[in-house]
């Protein structure tokens, strides 16, 4: 097995609410190898979501370790993780989430401003186009987002999630908007991916999704209750 | 990257906001373009006038001026009142022949309005007896002839000096004037000099051509036509420099002690006070309007952080997502600061274009408004980095609030 993207162990995370702990991740452990489609399933407030945010950078687990490609990254602070965000993690959300004011071009680029990139303008339009292609959207990056279909728009957040060449792409239902034909190209894109290297986790509730991954992970409660890889 | 390109790029990311909201940016923005403009206008205008009183100021003798009034008596000389001649053209004699010290010497008889008659045709003007240094206080520029002289004072002459305002209305299409003869209530008087016309003679100060309406004859012809005593309403003097003035001061005191034997029913005054009177005038002023304006201002950064408090709530979503790509707290805050600070520069740039405009506008309204200037640049400096505060600071509050956001909370909003 190659080395890990990922590693988490006895992660916990829990919320004061009202005046009672919810525990949303509650003892968790999970290994991400490098290159691997891992699909995670489970009902809504199974913590699925909440993983999702962990393995992004945006939430902090409240116990537990957790290593990122081999470096204990366990409570850093808020500074680092928004540099991890931004160079070595790519987002796709179910709603798209593309600027609509901004081009197709712009939206791409987006990370690359945050990521601190220092590239010149050209270079970033030449990484801006070769991450369009790889989605094979090339031809409308003037375009803004309310051009595009959904499947279209999908396809660009995608091309944004590949601009700073991530190790790990995380999406969260990304096709739970787009309809069944959508649905197969998105998959397909990400098989695709997944085969040029890049690690990629899928949170989702659709089976058919799931059924494209490498390995699927099913939550509940806050803890994994069955693995395919185990 | 380091935080000037930060800012670089966060002013042109706001830019591109105020671009796409066109008509609720330039709302936002419009109170702070009028605040600009009125803030521009109202100091130029008070400069302009201000500068208008200045150039008369110093046309009229400037700090080396000594204006002799009348001054209610002390407590231990009411007795003594009456005794007193008051101020007479034996004081200017007094003067001019014990002040030393004092380089010139001028005594007025206003005798207001009166009517003008000559060639059948009739006008109204004003017209004052003085003596000859009085041209120079004045300040007056001949085009013909000569002014009211010794000789024409020491035996009351029935002469008088014009200005254009009688040549046109008495002698209108005529060559020289000099000469010809005037008459006012029962008197006739012969013309021996005639004014330049001030509209077009004082070099750059376009003065009030209420000035060529003034007409002269001698002190001396003056009170004894249209006077009962022989007191004089103004009674002026002038330093040979500025260093001698106090010298200039008790001297003249001192002199016209004697003449009013004794009393002291008079007090020479310096222009340093009107000097500074005229710096107050233009400070209130300056401060009343300019504190309008501010006000104004004031509402207009309001309006911009209202404007921006909605933006941020209308746009959490893309803060959660900008957040999620890696935007740190920093870069939301200067993204949401530099588009109230694009705003007010905008805003400001707009107001000062709008300010221009005004101040022509004013220059026609105003009487005498020639003087405003047309680009006052210092004001406008202010005005300007004015705005750009207001916009910086009414920005500081929706940033935090903006940057303030935790991404996760921010993707879910609906």
């Amino acid at each position: 097995m190659s080395s890990a993207v990922f590693q988490l162990s006895d992660i916990r995370r829990s919320y004061y609410v009202g005046n009672e702990w919810v525990h949303a991740i509650n003892g968790l452990d999970l290994t991400i190898p490098d290159g691997q489609f891992l699909a995670v399933i489970g009902s809504s407030g199974s913590g699925k979501s909440t993983l999702m945010h962990i393995l992004g950078f945006m939430d902090t687990p409240t116990e537990g370790k957790m290593e990122f490609e081999g470096s204990d990254v366990t409570g850093i602070g808020r500074r680092s993780r928004a540099h991890l965000r931004a160079n070595r993690i790519g987002f796709v959300f179910q709603s798209f989430n593309l600027l609509p004011r901004l081009s197709v071009m712009d939206n791409v680029l987006l990370p690359l401003f945050y990521g601190r990139s220092g590239m010149s303008r050209a270079d970033r339009r030449a990484a801006g186009m070769a991450a369009l292609e790889r989605v094979d959207l090339q031809h409308r990056w003037q375009h803004t987002p309310n051009q595009l279909s959904g499947g279209e728009r999908q396809r660009v957040a995608i091309a944004r999630a590949l601009i700073n060449s991530p190790r790990l792409i995380l999406a969260d239902e990304p096709t739970g908007n787009l309809d069944s034909r959508n649905r197969e190209k998105i998959m397909d894109l990400f098989v695709k991916l997944v085969g040029e290297g890049i690690t990629l986790v899928v949170v989702t509730h659709d089976d058919a999704v799931a059924a494209y991954a490498h390995r699927r992970i099913r939550m509940q409660d806050g803890r994994i209750v069955e693995d395919d890889a185990a | 990257m380091n935080v000037a390109a930060d800012i670089v790029g966060g002013i042109a990311n706001g830019l591109r906001e105020v671009w796409s909201n066109k008509v609720r940016s330039l709302l936002s923005m419009s109170g702070i373009i009028l605040g600009v403009a009125a803030l521009v206008a109202m100091v130029g205008v008070v400069q302009g006038m201000v500068g208008n009183l200045r150039a008369s100021f110093e046309g009229r003798g400037g700090v080396l001026r000594l204006d002799i009034n009348d001054q209610e008596l002390p407590e231990s000389q009411q007795h003594l009142a009456g005794l007193s001649p008051g101020r007479t053209l034996r004081d200017a004699e007094a003067i001019s022949q014990n002040v030393f010290l004092a380089s010139h010497v001028g005594a007025e008889v206003n005798l207001r309005w009166q009517r003008f008659e000559a060639d059948g045709q009739v006008t109204f003007g004003v017209l004052l007896g003085v003596i000859p240094d009085n041209i120079v206080f004045d300040q007056r520029e001949l085009m013909d002839g000569r002014f009211i002289a010794d000789l024409d004072v020491d035996h009351s002459q029935p002469v008088i000096v014009i200005g254009s305002w009688l040549r046109e209305q008495l002698f209108p299409n005529r060559g020289s004037v000099i000469g010809e003869r005037i008459r006012i209530r029962e008197g006739i008087y012969t013309i021996v000099g005639e004014f330049a016309d001030l509209q077009t003679s004082v070099a750059g100060v376009p003065r009030g051509s209420g000035l060529n309406r003034w007409n002269y004859i001698p002190a001396t012809t003056a009170i004894k036509r249209f006077r009962e005593n022989d007191q004089v309403d103004r009674l002026t003097v002038m330093a040979a420099s500025a260093s001698v003035i106090p010298d200039v001061i008790s001297q003249v005191e001192n002199t016209l002690l004697l003449t009013h034997r004794g009393v002291r029913d008079f007090i020479v005054e310096t222009q340093e006070e009107s000097m500074a009177e005229l710096q107050r005038l233009e400070r209130s002023f300056t401060f009343s309007l300019g504190g309008i304006a501010a006000i104004s201002l004031l509402v207009g950064g309001i309006g911009i952080m209202n404007v921006m408090l909605a933006s941020v709530s209308e746009r959490i979503r893309e803060i959660g997502v900008r957040k999620a790509i890696g935007a740190r707290s920093h870069d939301i805050f200067l993204q949401f600061l530099a588009e109230a600070v694009a705003i007010s520069i905008l805003g400001g740039l707009i107001g000062l274009f709008l300010s221009v405009g005004l101040l022509a506008g004013l220059r026609e309204i105003i009487p005498d408004g020639g003087s405003i200037s047309g680009m006052p640049v210092v004001p406008m400096l202010y005005g300007f980095l004015f705005s750009t505060l207001v916009g910086l600071v009414s920005g500081i509050y929706p940033a935090l609030r903006a940057a303030r956001l935790d991404p996760i909370d921010a993707l879910r909003y609906e």
